[in-house]
């Protein structure tokens, strides 16, 4: 609604000043065009680009790799853009990317992977962990009588502090919520890869380790992680013995969210669809020569099957009548 | 009588062929590496465990028949794991955004999986193109496929029916272990029994000699291609059964897995070479080695160095030995 | 006796080049024909159209009196066509018996069993198989346990076995030792009698005289003559066959022990293989190790080189002592080493005939690091021109084009280019026509006299009485006599070799 409020006036707005309003070359890179999240990013960004109407956006893929990242930046720069905002994995690359973009005038917003000297935009990944932890905790507190026996964490080790971040946010969300606070020992740490096969399989190689857990609960680095957890538990005969939170609340986990008995409780939403209206706001504003904040954080939500429904509601008719 | 240089040589290796040596120091070094895993968590030989590898060993398993043969006529298929998220991508599209039931979805997906291993083959017989070229090509336009045909997105497979290939039990096997098995018998039959399965080594050995044998090398060469593709197909349906989904992405790095399964159970890279019982013995080596690492709880950074370490391990034994028999002949 | 094969006015070129003119062939049942040529005279090609391999450009086949159109060796073979190829086509990993019957295992009874290979079947019809040749080779066995000598004869026996009406033989005997040929000859007698109609294709002339019953002689694609064997002799048809009259070699052999004994080898011992070797090689001498195969020459001259480690003993080089462990300690002593199997481990065929004089001897060439292509040209075209030796498309031809006798020589150039004391080859004949093979003879007598030291393994046994200044017979291991050019004879060699010495 408030979305639909601003457009309204910034579309009010666009037709007053349309007349001697500057247009701007702003080259936005992807992070990969092969995972759903971003895609949504750049489709977001793309909307948002044509609603402004003085925005001429530049497209490229970064494709999970910071050398990638650092030639479309030199593209970029030849190609006379006014800002970059760059979607790129690779932190070893940032002050090589950041040191051409100085050099060429050039202000940048980083997404997620902060790079030094560039406005950061992104997830509050602690936050937003948090989130999911606390609703874990309220759920076990009114199902589980308050205790659990057994938390499996599927992380992403390889990728770093940002991923970290969640998880910490999700177990410390749970611990400091839940009646009865789990037993350091008790928490497994397993890798996911970020992948549902991965994590099916190293799920399914636990299980019979805690043969006696009957209330396990798991949390996730992302929703397709989430799911392979559920497959595991199901193979092995013990779904009714897991609740699983994930993070991203990407097509997939809401799909699995809003599913009758499911047992995916929910995710904490970073609406990819609408990085582009904060971004490109804040990359106007930045060539206008207006003050932005150093960092800027995506709006959290955890989205249930109890408020899937306020924001998905074309998409799950069928759940959402009931 | 011919007066032959090599008095007892023949004699030593009556008792054990080659390949039957190699399968039982296969056996031992399991054996070694489940006492190991045994001693050092408590989890590892209980039944429940034993379920759970029983569950997962298909995917792998099934694929690596495939591989077996086609590293038995000197060729390779780098395709076995795009081939398998292009059948999990297929069923699920021609389920939800066409409507057909999910039977013969499935069956369409293997179908259209055979078909690319017939086009391999085709490619490699017909136009002699080097099959680690070949499908090295058909691993990035397979994969790039289901990437289009999904548009990048994992589908929810929601159907109880479906959900039988990768999770059903009968009498409390696994039906995709039971499929496995299945076809490891017939496959055993085929290998060691028919002209076909025979006519496999000769052409991995010398295409040449085979053809002068009058063997039909091309023929032989695209069904082996064929089945295998096929094969990865069924892998990709069980993956999106097991998972309950199918995504683009699945069964990433399937093939290497599957090589290094089957290279571990002795068949040779450079071909005529090879026994399903010892592929069966490497994928379980394998499948067993993960779980175990899991279950001590090992880092999994550190697990893909023991995957690693065990082939380099188990490889450099195999030359060692063989290597030891060369020595001997040497001196005739 | 009737015609079971006539092939009429058979011409094929490749790339316009015309390697077989009109070429007219008969076959009767129960005749062995030898077929005789130079290398590249087009006695392959010839065969080659007959298998089916080749398509002839014009030309007819009739098998009985019938016409054939052989599209690819399978259907040659239908028609009881069978091949014993010079070189050995085999499946390593697979036992004996399944190399015997690739293609056609035997299959079982009974509706299932009928599709299903009979193991036990395919072992039986080995055995039986093998029985043919009398040999002790157990079919279970893996081809890749077998010596040389043993997958040769399998080969042999796969296409003699079952029921060949035409055998072709291309050198069948070139590996062979001379009981093992008795033994060959042995069964092709009993083929014939069988009615079974035999090319034999083989540089050894005495062999075809032996055997054979009409000659059929190709020269540069060109139909030279066919004719009874009583009408020619090894001279004519040497004549024949080259073009133009080969005098006979007489070698002027002198004492050379007066000069310095180039290589002394003494106490050599290697477990399993030899055993208490001591013998002298003097400047300018050719010494001959001969044997039957497998006796350990081999092992030997490779442990002298140092392609094997001996196990002790001493070998000294012009009174130097050596240390010889590894193939760079030979060659740095001076020491030089034709292999057995130049296609194998003397030459990469893929290269120019530059390039292969030159591997292994860069440091001659290289000037601050880099390769002096002028330089090695010139080089090159010394050795080429001085063992004369003849290739088609000049310095660049790939190796793998050369005949037997000139891919011989390059290996010896190779080694004359490294500046070696001591020359050691290792059956410098095998797969070498008759020109051919008297000017190696020639060249090795040439280099002799030049003041090399040459030894020379071999198991021909007219080979080793024809160029040998000296020969040492070896038999299990051990040397067995020493006989100076003339001592020896064929009597003496042969029972030396076979341990028979009173």
């Amino acid at each position: 609604m408030k979305n639909r409020f601003l457009i309204v006036v910034l579309v009010a707005l666009m037709a007053v000043t349309v007349g001697f309003a500057q247009t701007y070359r702003i080259g936005f890179a992807n992070l990969s065009e092969d995972i759903a999240f971003t895609q949504l990013v750049r489709e977001g960004m793309q909307r948002k680009a044509a609603e402004m109407g003085n925005i001429e956006l530049i497209l490229a893929d970064n494709k999970l790799d910071g050398a990638i990242a650092l030639s479309n930046t030199e593209n970029f720069i030849t190609q006379g853009v006014d800002g970059i905002i760059h979607f790129q994995t690779d932190q070893a690359f940032g002050n090589v990317i950041m040191a051409r973009a100085r050099k060429a005038g050039i202000p940048v917003i980083a997404i997620d992977i902060p790079m030094p000297g560039a406005v950061f935009f992104g997830a509050d990944n602690y936050f937003a962990g948090q989130l999911a932890g606390e609703a874990l905790a309220a759920w076990v507190n009114a199902n589980w009588d308050g205790s659990a026996d057994a938390m499996l964490v599927l992380e992403l080790p390889q990728s770093g502090p940002i991923p970290a971040a969640r998880m910490q946010g999700m177990i410390e969300g749970f611990q400091a919520n839940v009646n009865t606070a789990l037993a350091e020992d008790s928490i497994i740490r397993l890798d996911s890869k970020n992948t549902q096969e991965e994590s099916f399989r190293v799920v399914s190689d636990t299980l019979p380790s805690i043969p006696n857990a009957k209330k396990i609960v798991a949390i996730t680095i992302n929703d397709g992680t989430g799911q392979g957890v559920i497959a595991a538990a199901e193979a092995a005969g013990r779904r009714d013995q897991i609740i699983v939170v994930g993070q991203g609340a990407d097509p997939t986990g809401l799909a699995a969210i809003a599913t009758e008995d499911s047992r995916y409780l929910g995710s904490t939403g970073y609406f990819p669809e609408n990085y582009g209206d904060k971004l490109l706001e804040a990359m106007v504003d930045m060539l206008e020569g207006k003050a932005v904040p150093p960092s800027i954080y995506v709006d959290h939500v955890f989205i249930s099957k109890d408020n899937i429904c306020d924001f998905y509601a074309d998409d799950f008719q069928d759940f959402c009548k009931k | 009588m011919i007066i032959l240089t090599t008095k007892s040589k023949n004699k030593k290796s009556k008792l054990f062929s080659s390949d039957s040596l190699a399968t039982i120091s296969l056996l031992i070094s399991f054996i070694v590496m489940a006492i190991f895993f045994t001693s050092q968590s408590e989890f590892f030989f209980t039944s429940t465990n034993f379920a759970n590898l029983a569950r997962t060993l298909a995917v792998v398993g099934i694929s690596s028949i495939g591989m077996t043969l086609v590293l038995i006529t000197a060729g390779v298929d780098l395709s076995v794991g795009s081939v398998a998220a292009l059948s999990g991508v297929l069923a699920s599209m021609f389920w939800l955004e066409l409507n057909i039931p999910l039977p013969i979805s499935s069956l369409l997906a293997l179908l259209t999986g055979a078909l690319v291993g017939l086009i391999n083959g085709l490619i490699i017989t017909v136009l002699k193109i080097n099959p680690l070229i070949t499908t090295l090509a058909s691993f990035s336009i397979i994969r790039g496929l289901a990437f289009v045909i999904s548009d990048g997105q994992t589908n929810m497979l929601n159907n109880q029916g479906f959900y039988f290939i990768g999770r059903g039990n009968i009498l409390g096997i696994p039906f995709s272990l039971l499929v496995m098995i299945v076809l490891y018998f017939i496959f055993f039959i085929i290998l060691r029994y028919t002209s076909f399965g025979r006519n496999l080594f000769a052409i991995g050995a010398s295409p040449e000699m085979s053809r002068l044998a009058g063997i039909n090398v091309d023929k032989h060469l695209l069904i082996s291609y064929t089945v295998t593709a096929f094969l990865a197909a069924f892998a990709g349906l069980i993956i999106a059964s097991q998972l309950g989904s199918s995504a683009p992405r699945a069964a990433t790095g399937l093939e290497f897995t599957v090589i290094t399964a089957v290279v571990l159970g002795g068949t040779s890279l450079a071909g005529g070479k090879g026994t399903l019982i010892g592929t069966l013995i490497g994928v379980i080596i394998l499948r067993v080695l993960n779980n175990g690492l899991v279950l001590m709880e090992v880092s999994s950074f550190y697990q893909e160095v023991a995957r690693g370490v065990v082939l380099l391990l188990a490889l450099s034994f195999d030359q060692i030995r063989s290597g030891f028999l060369h020595l001997r002949r040497e001196r005739t | 006796m009737s015609k079971v094969l006539e092939m009429r006015n058979i011409c094929k070129s490749f790339y316009g080049v015309k390697v077989l003119k009109n070429i007219p062939l008969e076959l009767e049942s129960g005749e062995v024909l030898a077929l005789l040529g130079e290398n590249g005279a087009g006695k392959s090609t010839l065969i080659k159209i007959l298998n089916g391999d080749y398509q002839m450009d014009t030309g007819k086949i009739l098998i009985d009196g019938q016409e054939v159109d052989f599209k690819e060796p399978s259907d040659s073979e239908k028609h009881g066509i069978k091949m014993i190829y010079q070189e050995l086509h085999y499946a390593a990993d697979l036992s004996v018996a399944e190399n015997l019957f690739i293609g056609h295992l035997a299959k079982g009874s009974g509706p299932i069993g009928k599709h299903l290979i009979d193991w036990k079947k395919v072992n039986q019809d080995a055995k039986k198989a093998l029985g043919l040749l009398n040999v002790d080779i157990d079919p279970k066995a893996m081809m890749r346990d077998l010596s040389v000598i043993e997958r040769q004869i399998v080969e042999i026996i796969k296409a003699i076995y079952g029921n060949a009406k035409i055998l072709v033989m291309d050198e069948p005997t070139a590996a062979l030792t001379p009981p093992e040929v008795e033994m060959l000859f042995k069964i092709v007698n009993d083929l014939k009698a069988k009615g079974v109609a035999i090319i034999y294709i083989s540089h050894r002339l005495e062999e075809v005289f032996h055997i054979a019953q009409r000659v059929m002689i190709l020269r540069d694609g060109n139909h030279v003559a066919t004719k009874n064997i009583e009408e020619v002799n090894s001279d004519s048809l040497v004549e024949l066959m080259v073009g133009r009259e080969i005098e006979e070699r007489i070698i002027e052999l002198s004492d050379n022990k007066a000069t310095a004994p180039a290589l002394e080898v003494s106490g050599l011992n290697k477990f399993g293989s030899f055993k208490d070797i001591n013998f002298k090689l003097y400047e300018g001498e050719i010494v001959s190790i001969f044997g039957l195969l497998g006796s350990g020459q081999i092992s030997l001259t490779r442990s002298i080189f140092g392609a094997e480690r001996a196990d002790r003993g001493s070998i000294k080089v012009y009174g130097h002592e050596r240390k010889i462990r590894f193939a760079q300690d030979g060659k740095n002593a001076g020491i030089g080493f034709v292999p057995i199997d130049r296609k194998v481990r003397g030459l990469v065929l893929d290269m120019s005939v530059l390039k292969n004089l030159t591997l292994s001897n860069w440091n001659n060439l290289l000037t601050l690091g880099f390769f002096k292509n002028k330089k090695e040209r010139a080089h090159s075209q010394k050795w080429i021109d001085a063992l004369g030796i003849r290739m088609a498309g000049g310095i660049d031809t790939a190796v793998k084009f050369l005949s037997g006798g000139n891919q011989q020589k390059v290996v010896l150039a190779r080694w004359l280019e490294a500046n070696v004391k001591v020359l050691i080859l290792n059956e410098p004949t095998w797969g070498v026509d008759v020109g051919a093979r008297s000017d190696i003879y020639d060249q090795l007598d040439m280099l002799a006299k030049q003041g090399l030291a040459i030894l020379v393994v071999s198991s021909d046994i007219h080979e080793v009485l024809a160029i040998s200044h000296r020969i040492l017979t070896i038999y299990d291991g051990q040397l067995t006599a020493e006989f100076s050019h003339k001592e020896a004879s064929q009597d003496l060699l042969l029972n030396a070799a076979a341990g028979r010495l009173a």
